[in-house]
Parts: C-alpha cells; sequence; structure tokens
C-alpha cells in the first residue's frame, strides 16, 4: 500500500489537470473576445467607407 | 445561431460529465488494492493521453482533406486540435510521471519504449506549432502543417500499443486477461473519457471559431487598407 504522504501527487495530478483546462479556456474566451471587437470594428471601418 | 447552441449543448454536457467522472474518479470507485488512491490520477491520466490521440487523428484527417481539398477550412480545424492535442498530451505526460513517482520512485523512466514514444509524438507536435509560426505565406504554412501532421500520426499506433507489445514498466489496462480493473474502475474510466471527449469538442469549436474570425479580419485589413 502506497505511503498517506503519497497523496500529495494525487492533489498535484487533479489540481495540473483542472487548472491547465480551465487556464487554456479562459484564454481561448480572452482571445475570441478581443478578436470579435476587432472585427466588428473593421466592419464599422468598412461601412463607414462605403456610406 | 445553430453553431452557438451546439456549442451550448457540448459545453452543458462536458460539465456534467466532468461532475460525474470528478464524483466517480475521487468517490465512487474503491482505492486499488495495491497502489492506494493514487491510482485515481490514471482516471484523468488515460482519458488525457486518449483526447491527445483523438485530437493529433483529427489533425492528420484535416490535414489530409485539406491537401485533397486546399481549402484553408482544414487547415484551421488540423491546426486547432493539435493545439488542444498538445495541452491534453502534455497533461497527460504530467499526470503519468506524478503517478509514477510513488509507484516507480522516479517521475520518468526513458528506457520505457511507450514513454519514450509518447515524448516523441509531443515534440513532433511541438514542432508543428513552431513550423506554422515561421512559416511565410499561407500556404505554406498549411502544406508544412499538413504533412507534419501526417508524420505525427505515424507515431500514434507505436504510443498506444508499446507497453501491449513490448511490456515494460508501463501498466497496460485494456487487454489484461487477469481483468485488473475492477468494474467500478472500468466505469469511472469510461466515463472520463466520455467527460473528456466532449470538453474536447467544445474547445475545438471555440478554437476553430477563433481562426475563421482571424482570417475574416486578414480579409477585411486588406479592404481597409486597399
Amino acid at each position: 500500500m502506497v505511503d498517506i504522504a503519497d497523496l500529495i501527487y494525487l492533489y498535484a495530478a487533479y489540481s495540473i489537470i483542472w487548472v491547465g483546462i480551465f487556464l487554456y479556456i479562459v484564454k481561448l474566451h480572452t482571445a475570441q473576445k478581443k478578436i470579435e471587437n476587432e472585427l466588428k470594428m473593421l466592419k464599422e471601418i468598412l461601412n463607414g467607407k462605403k456610406t | 445561431m445553430l453553431k452557438n447552441k451546439l456549442r451550448i449543448l457540448v459545453s452543458i454536457l462536458a460539465i456534467i460529465f466532468i461532475l460525474i467522472s470528478v464524483y466517480f474518479a475521487l468517490i465512487y470507485t474503491p482505492p486499488h488494492e495495491i497502489m492506494g488512491d493514487v491510482q485515481r490520477i490514471f482516471y484523468f491520466h488515460v482519458a488525457s493521453a486518449w483526447i491527445s490521440y483523438l485530437a493529433f487523428g483529427v489533425t492528420f484527417f484535416a490535414g489530409v482533406m485539406y491537401l485533397k481539398s486546399k481549402d484553408f477550412k482544414w487547415d484551421n480545424i488540423a491546426f486547432s486540435s493539435a493545439e488542444i492535442g498538445i495541452l491534453f498530451c502534455t497533461l497527460g505526460i504530467i499526470t503519468g510521471s506524478l503517478w509514477a513517482r510513488p509507484i516507480w520512485g522516479v517521475f520518468w523512466r526513458w528506457e520505457d519504449i511507450k514513454l519514450f514514444i509518447t515524448f516523441v509524438l509531443w515534440l513532433i507536435f511541438i514542432a508543428y506549432l513552431a513550423l506554422r509560426a515561421n512559416a511565410k505565406s499561407r500556404t505554406s504554412k498549411a502544406n508544412l502543417s499538413a504533412v507534419f501532421g501526417i508524420i505525427g500520426l505515424i507515431c500514434i499506433p507505436f504510443s498506444f500499443g508499446a507497453n501491449r507489445i513490448w511490456q515494460q514498466y508501463h501498466p497496460t489496462i485494456l487487454v489484461s486477461s487477469e481483468g485488473s480493473l475492477q468494474p467500478s474502475m472500468a466505469l469511472s474510466l469510461i466515463i472520463s473519457v466520455i467527460a473528456f471527449t466532449f470538453l474536447y469538442i467544445y474547445i475545438l469549436l471555440v478554437r476553430v471559431d477563433i481562426e475563421k474570425m482571424k482570417e475574416e479580419i486578414d480579409k477585411l485589413k486588406q479592404k481597409v487598407g486597399g
């Protein structure tokens, strides 16, 4: 049987998995928002040029 | 609109299955009789490895489709999937090392072929991203990526099957004649894999959407500039 002190590895593994995935998703959503805003701005500029 | 609904549906399914999988992995399933609670790492370690194989498989398929059609839509899917594959491959390697330390006494064994090939697979896709970042034109970026994605796929059967062929240190779970997995452990593993599959689909939908918007921005910038 593995020593109780080894539970630190279980804790570390679960923390790394969930924090890693969470941070990646947050990064994606931040990038998505930024790109959406940039796209909106460019469309407005183009519409302004046309009119 | 339909795409947004699909994304919301997949994200809800991912959240539900993640909560169930954590409950099954940490509470429902009893600790392993030899490894104890450290074995609980295995449920998400295997799920991470499975998603990395799936993601690199999608990269390969989308790369082939790009080479056939020359449609950048496929290149966006390939690139997005490769990035997600690297994330899950990294998580699989780290969690595997954290399981290995208390069980083997070391974080890593270079002499284990499965570990070595998985590390090579990870390196190939890191090189894939580096290659894309340095390619000059959009076309050469997509062509190089497609070829690299195909090379990367060659490693997957070896990475998956190495422990079944050579039977070194890395445990083999699916083909054990003794049935080393209890039914509750097998169920926990299946739920974790389903949870991560939904998570992968959700992330892929978001990632592809970002790439699509980037392309649209490039086109609009040319129009604005012109």
